[in-house]
């Protein structure tokens, strides 16, 4: 059990997927905003996928440790001491009995996760342990964490000494500039091919009124076809309105002018456009993003999108695991290794050749995972 | 039955049932949706796991480490308008309303932009039998339709920032209930002591897309009543 010193700025219990199967009745799934980084703490802890974790915001909580246990920490860097100690983020650690975790603002990205191994116990409701605070469930009554409460915890069986390999890691922005991958549609033939352009090419600023509903984007005005402005009357009467449809997670959401993109605690439907969607992927970038930092977008195809979903699904695994020197002797050298269905060709010459493909590939503003996938 | 199927994003499939409002295309609508529900039931490994109806598509959501968009797509386009039992379950409720002007806030304003009665905005409200198109916005918003076109309004020009839980408002030919205390632009005009939303319920949520509705008016004095006794 974790007892919790300092609450933080908003500290909340989740799992993953979330609260699936209940967005009809207007439950979004809630769970993780980085879904990446919280599966990898996961992960080095030796929890079960499913396994609730804690999601620290903007400022991460204090807390002080009933019984030894094994924790890994990952996502944004919050410097995280223990006792006093900085602690190294990525690798699974042994906290013992009475000592006391510690953490700051958050130096690099936005959201750091926090896994106990046995998990977070608390009580489930609709098959979830997601905080989702606006219908008060999920969590520890329905909130995030509180000074002085009890989080209750799992049996621990993990051990020290597990770290993700380099290669595994989601590489952050520290420039305050991110690059999000689009897909477009469902709503794309509401807006004119100026209105496109103008939305890919633009320089888009998260505004400061952005939490786990929506990221609400400044830019320039949108431009429409004659589908949004010559439409029947149980369209509203914006060109953005929309006969009320169901909102994919991801969706961007146009309001009047403002683009909002839908995130894990956003409304399930609503009478908006929506002319393009991040797909599932990129959802860990918005999670990281600070309000105020600097977004452009890049389309992506649904093919494409659903190639760097299969990746980062594979990625989130045992496989990301960094195997230690005594296994690796034991072990006979080989120059290629298969990670699920990407393979790696482990000598310098190609080492050299993807830095290459990568840098070229970072120009254009895509992802370095990509590229390993495109190979 | 089906206008048109596609893709969204990396996990999502639109089912698009035409471009009207009307309860034939939503009782379709519900009618797959209710379909896919009792497949999930006895095959888990459809990889379906959400499903989101509204008034003319059905929006689902696939979990692709489990199954292909193509095949997703196949599987609804094998539903046939023959397998669906829509017709059979619709449940009916009668919710009571207080529509005193201390929970009506707009029932004067609709009354000068209409220029109709209070009194009849009341009556055509009260005899109208409501029908559930979908749930959403807000766990427990019920979408409902169709209201007479003598009380058709438009969303307000400025939000409120605030409507009071359980408020009843309308806009348009629909009507909703708000679960919570939230933001809104629709036109309330009463207020009902009922609970649509309770977190400690098997179906947290009263209503259900497809059921139908009637509003039955009570005195302010049995409305603080009900009220009292459900906040016990």
């Amino acid at each position: 059990m974790v007892e919790v010193i300092k609450k933080g700025l908003e500290t909340s219990i989740q799992d993953y997927p979330g609260r699936i199967g209940s967005l009809n009745q207007g439950f979004p799934p809630s769970g993780p905003m980085d879904n990446w980084s919280f599966r990898l703490a996961n992960v080095l802890v030796e929890n079960k996928q499913d396994a609730a974790a804690l999601e620290c915001q903007f400022m991460g909580p204090s807390l002080k440790f009933k019984n030894n246990r094994i924790i890994a920490i990952t996502g944004a860097n919050m410097s995280p001491k223990l006792d006093g100690n900085p602690i190294p983020l990525w690798e699974s650690i042994e906290v013992k009995a009475n000592q006391v975790l510690e953490m700051e603002f958050a130096t690099i990205g936005a959201r750091s996760y926090i896994a106990f191994s046995g998990g977070i116990i608390s009580e489930p409701w609709l098959s979830s342990r997601s905080t989702f605070h606006k219908a008060g469930v999920g969590g520890i009554e329905g909130k995030a964490i509180q000074e002085g409460q009890i989080i209750p915890l799992g049996k621990s069986k993990s051990v020290a000494g597990r770290k993700i390999k380099k290669s595994s890691i989601p590489i952050m922005s520290t420039n305050k500039k991110w690059t999000i991958e689009v897909v477009r549609g469902p709503n794309d033939d509401w807006v004119d091919e100026k209105g496109h352009k103008m939305f890919l090419n633009s320089k888009w600023k998260l505004q400061a009124k952005s939490d786990r509903t929506g990221y609400r984007l400044d830019g320039p005005d949108w431009s429409f076809t004659k589908k949004a402005t010559h439409k029947g009357l149980e369209h509203g009467s914006n060109p953005s309105n929309i006969i009320d449809q169901g909102y994919p997670v991801g969706a961007i959401n146009l309001a009047g002018q403002t683009p909002i993109i839908l995130v894990n605690d956003g409304p399930s439907m609503g009478g908006f456009i929506v002319p393009y969607t991040v797909p599932s992927a990129s959802f860990w970038k918005l999670g990281q993003a600070k309000p105020g930092d600097g977004f452009n977008f890049t389309e992506v195809s649904i093919e494409e999108a659903q190639l760097l979903r299969n990746e980062q699904n594979s990625i989130c695994s045992e496989l990301s695991i960094e195997e230690s020197i005594e296994k690796n002797l034991l072990k006979k050298p080989s120059i290629t290794k298969n990670i699920g269905h990407i393979e790696v060709k482990d000598f310098g010459k190609e080492k050299e050749k993807e830095k290459i493909r990568d840098r070229l590939m970072e120009k254009k503003g895509l992802e370095k995972m990509k590229v390993r996938f495109f190979n | 039955m089906f206008e048109k199927i596609y893709n969204i994003s990396d996990q999502g499939i639109i089912c698009d049932f035409g471009s009207e409002i009307n309860k034939e295309i939503n009782a379709k609508v519900i009618g797959v949706f209710n379909y896919i529900n009792k497949n999930l039931k006895v095959k888990k490994d459809l990889g379906i796991i959400n499903c989101i109806p509204s008034y003319n598509k059905l929006v689902i959501q696939y979990d692709l480490s489990l199954v292909s968009s193509v095949s997703i797509i196949k599987y609804i386009s094998s539903i046939k308008e023959k397998y669906l039992t829509y017709l059979n379950n619709q449940k009916k409720f009668e919710i009571p309303i207080c529509y005193d002007t201390e929970y009506g806030l707009d029932l004067d304003s609709i009354s000068k932009q209409n220029k109709i009665c209070i009194e009849e905005i009341i009556h055509l409200h009260n005899e109208t039998i409501f029908y559930v198109y979908m749930m959403g916005f807000l766990p427990g918003f019920p979408f409902m339709g169709d209201l007479t076109k003598k009380l058709f309004t438009s969303r307000l020009k400025t939000p409120r920032v605030l409507v009071p839980a359980k408020s009843v408002a309308v806009v348009e030919k629909f009507c909703a209930i708000y679960p919570f205390d939230s933001p809104g632009g629709w036109n309330i005009i009463g207020k009902t002591p009922c609970k649509l939303f309770e977190k400690n319920k098997k179906n947290p949520s009263l209503l259900n897309p497809g059921a139908q509705i009637k509003f039955k008016s009570i005195s302010k004095k049995v409305f603080l009543e009900l009220e009292s006794k459900n906040n016990e």
